[in-house]
């Protein structure tokens, strides 16, 4: 009876260890998968409280919309670094501000951000607050915080294969992401649930929980569509269960690997309109 | 309880802070939660509504954006109570001609009805006035822009005082009050930026120099110059040739981004000379512009939640006010050092602080200045800001505080974004002067409350 419980135990462990590892290599795929070094969109930000009406969600009021150009390009070994360039096109009263933002792969290296407002006439850095506690505050207003934009680092975070499902007609793995103790200091969630498509290394959905173990988000990818022979999802919908409200990204345009001159991705284009509209000009030609 | 002037201060910020705070919880009650609202997967429904409106949202860019905007503002004190009741319509227009060709006009025009300040010093029924703060033309090239017309040109990193900052003048018309879009005024001027890599040098030369918007005589924030009726005053402004010009040099490495500039500069504040000559036996004051030469410094260094920021100026011969044996005014020229350091502070997106210390140090003898000038002049500065409700409520405090004088003022503003083309603005502003010998002491009953409105289309 002795020997069929440790035997138990064992299989147990080895089960569940193996069903880390191939949780942890399918998160891999899914970060490795191309994104494009570069890319050039107009993106839409649309939030709102909703309502149910039927079997429809509608938003409750008018909802709050930015559109903005992001431009961004890859760097280093790894295409892990990152630069992007961020100006907001709506609402009327913040088209203009840029925001220049340099994100780097290297763990406890701190993001570089500058912002320029027309009305300050001049480009002022800006910091974002401490790398080790939960960021909160959000990306331009939205339910997406800035955590959610954060491209993941595979060590920060154990891995859990639960199942396989399918969701929006794919076959998915189900993984459960949870922080290791280092990175669970400075997030704002306890883990997630992540339904990975198993043929495209794509996340499909993910719900959030919070600090405290409730359900928090939910975010969805959809519309996926193949741009420059890469598949994007051209919507993501993020739901906030906390506070029912929704934001929906669009991609009104997009093009990847395009030529981006690399003096594009540096103050200059915050502050010299004829450079800036020049090359958006001829960049945005892509689409 | 007896009743000061200082219970009045504290009791009147007191009133204010329950009256954000109301309005706060009333918009945050207004919320509702709803964990089961969100019980579907299906991407139809989760994206159906947007869908269409992506598309059709691919629209061109707009060149021009108008601002549409009302302001009033109550003096707390002073009389009369009406300030500010005036409209104005903002053009900003930018296009690119050709592949090098830019062209920006940011105007302005104002409508000022009869109890607002402006039209009341003009007596008239409805008064109009307009500005350009900037239009001009751009070529950009591959490492290098030329611009040319009038354009407002920004040197160094602190926000609140004018170390390196002098190029572009003023608008003081508003003493304090005036909006941070109007701050600065447009001047004609040729720059050119040559970049490379992340280095940029900057060069400008301007004919004609602009000076400082003084308010408009018998305006609510005119201050006629003590003894003015005992003088006849001259105006000698900076003429086309009198040449501004510098050069500034901007680099970043890591986490800091660094400023050198120097240049040769027509004073943007009047001074006020008497040369020595009487007209109808009154003695003849000049209200001019010398010109003096700086040199200086900026920094940025970004450490994890803080922004160190250092600049610094040496000021050769600047202009300041004197007056000579018989009292009358003077100018006198004296090397100045300008320095300010400031800390900005961000509580990862909770809230964000920001302190500014500031000193100017005059290196010579200051016995022939206005009485009342230290040698040391400081300020502290602080600001606080923390945004609400998804960004659409914005809440900022503003501390001054002059160390020498012990003067100080207030201001708290409330920012709310009604939708995504209409904002409301309604601000408290308060001073506390103590040294009767400073130019605040002639503000200290200028408390007010003030409200704005902006559409934006």
């Amino acid at each position: 009876m002795k020997q069929a419980y440790i035997l138990f135990i064992v299989l147990t462990v080895f089960i569940s260890s193996s069903h880390a590892n191939e949780a942890r290599d399918i998160i891999q795929k899914v970060l490795d998968r191309d994104d494009g070094t570069t890319e050039i969109g107009r993106v839409k930000l649309s939030t709102c409280a909703v309502i149910k009406k039927g079997n429809k969600i509608v938003c409750k009021s008018t909802p709050r919309i930015k559109i903005m150009d992001m431009i961004r390009k890859d760097y280093g070994p790894n295409e892990k670094d990152h630069k992007t360039v961020t100006i907001i096109m709506e609402p009327a009263g913040e088209k203009g501000i840029g925001f220049l933002q340099y994100d780097y792969e290297q763990k406890n290296k701190e993001t570089d951000q500058w912002l320029y407002l027309s009305a300050l006439g001049k480009v002022k850095r800006i910091v974002s607050g401490n790398e080790n506690e939960p960021k909160t505050g959000s990306f331009f207003g939205s339910e997406l915080s800035y955590e959610d934009m954060e491209k993941r680092h595979i060590d920060d975070y154990t891995y859990q294969l639960l199942g396989r499902e399918t969701y929006a007609k794919r076959p998915c793995f189900v993984i459960e992401t949870v922080p290791v103790k280092d990175r669970a200091a400075k997030s704002n969630y306890s883990k997630s649930l992540d339904w990975v498509d198993q043929e495209r290394n794509m996340i499909l959905k993910s719900i959030l929980f919070n600090r405290q173990g409730k359900k928090y988000k939910k975010i969805y990818f959809g519309k996926i569509k193949e741009v420059n022979s890469i598949l994007v999802p051209m919507q993501i919908a993020v739901l906030n269960l906390e506070t029912g409200r929704r934001t929906l990204l669009s991609y009104v345009n997009i093009a990847l690997n395009i030529n981006i001159d690399d003096a594009f991705l540096t103050q200059r284009t915050l502050t010299d309109g004829a450079f800036r509209e020049s090359r958006l000009k001829k960049y945005q030609a892509a689409y | 309880m007896i009743y000061t002037a200082d219970n009045h201060f504290f009791l009147r910020q007191f009133f204010f802070l329950i009256i954000c705070l109301t309005c706060l919880i009333i918009m945050n009650v207004s919320l509702s939660h709803s964990q089961s609202l969100f019980d579907t997967d299906d991407e139809d429904i989760l994206f159906e509504e947007e869908a269409a409106a992506a598309v059709s949202d691919s629209e061109q860019k707009k060149n021009s954006t108008f601002t549409l905007g009302y302001h009033f503002s109550h003096g707390t004190d002073g009389e009369p109570k009406i300030i500010d009741n005036s409209f104005y319509l903002r053009l900003e227009y930018e296009s690119l001609f050709s592949d090098s060709l830019f062209f920006k006009f940011d105007g302005k025009g104002n409508l000022h009805t009869k109890t607002d300040h402006r039209a009341d010093a003009k007596n008239k029924s409805v008064f109009f006035n307009g500005s350009v703060r900037e239009a001009f033309f751009q070529a950009g090239y591959e490492k290098f822009s030329l611009k040319i017309g009038n354009q407002i040109n920004i040197w160094g990193k602190a926000d609140t005082t004018t170390i390196t900052d002098v190029v572009s003048p003023r608008d003081n018309s508003q003493f304090i009050f005036t909006r941070l879009e109007d701050a600065r005024l447009g001047q004609l001027m040729v720059s050119s930026n040559i970049y490379i890599n992340d280095t940029t040098a900057s060069v400008f030369i301007n004919p004609l120099p602009e000076t400082d918007k003084e308010p408009d005589t018998n305006s609510r924030y005119d201050r006629p110059l003590a003894g003015s009726n005992l003088f006849s005053v001259k105006h000698d402004k900076p003429e086309f040739g009198d040449f501004e010009y510098g050069i500034k040099v901007d680099t970043s490495f890591s986490k800091t981004d660094f400023s050198v500039m120097a240049g040769r500069f027509y004073s943007n504040a009047a001074l006020y000379d008497h040369k020595g000559y009487y007209e109808n036996s009154k003695p003849v004051i000049e209200k001019t512009y010398p010109d003096y030469i700086m040199a200086g410094a900026a920094l940025e260094h970004a450490w994890q939640s803080f922004l160190f920021k250092l600049e610094l100026c040496f000021k050769n011969k600047l202009p300041l006010q004197g007056i000579d044996a018989d009292n009358l005014y003077v100018f006198e020229k004296k090397d100045v050092l300008d320095s300010a350091f400031g800390i900005e502070y961000n509580a990862n997106n909770k809230y964000q602080m920001s302190f500014e210390l500031s000193n100017r140090y005059i290196f010579s003898d200051i016995s022939r200045l206005l009485p009342g000038t230290d040698k040391n002049s400081s300020s502290f500065y602080t600001v606080f800001t923390k945004n609400f409700l998804n960004q659409t409520l914005n809440f900022e405090y503003i501390f001054y505080y002059h160390i020498q004088e012990q003067n100080q003022f207030h201001i708290f503003r409330l920012t709310y974004d009604l939708t995504d083309n209409a904002e409301i603005q309604a601000e408290y502003a308060c001073f506390n002067a103590k040294d009767e010998s400073s130019l605040m002491w002639l503000y200290r009953n200028e408390d007010r409350i003030s409200f704005e409105i902006k559409y934006f289309f």
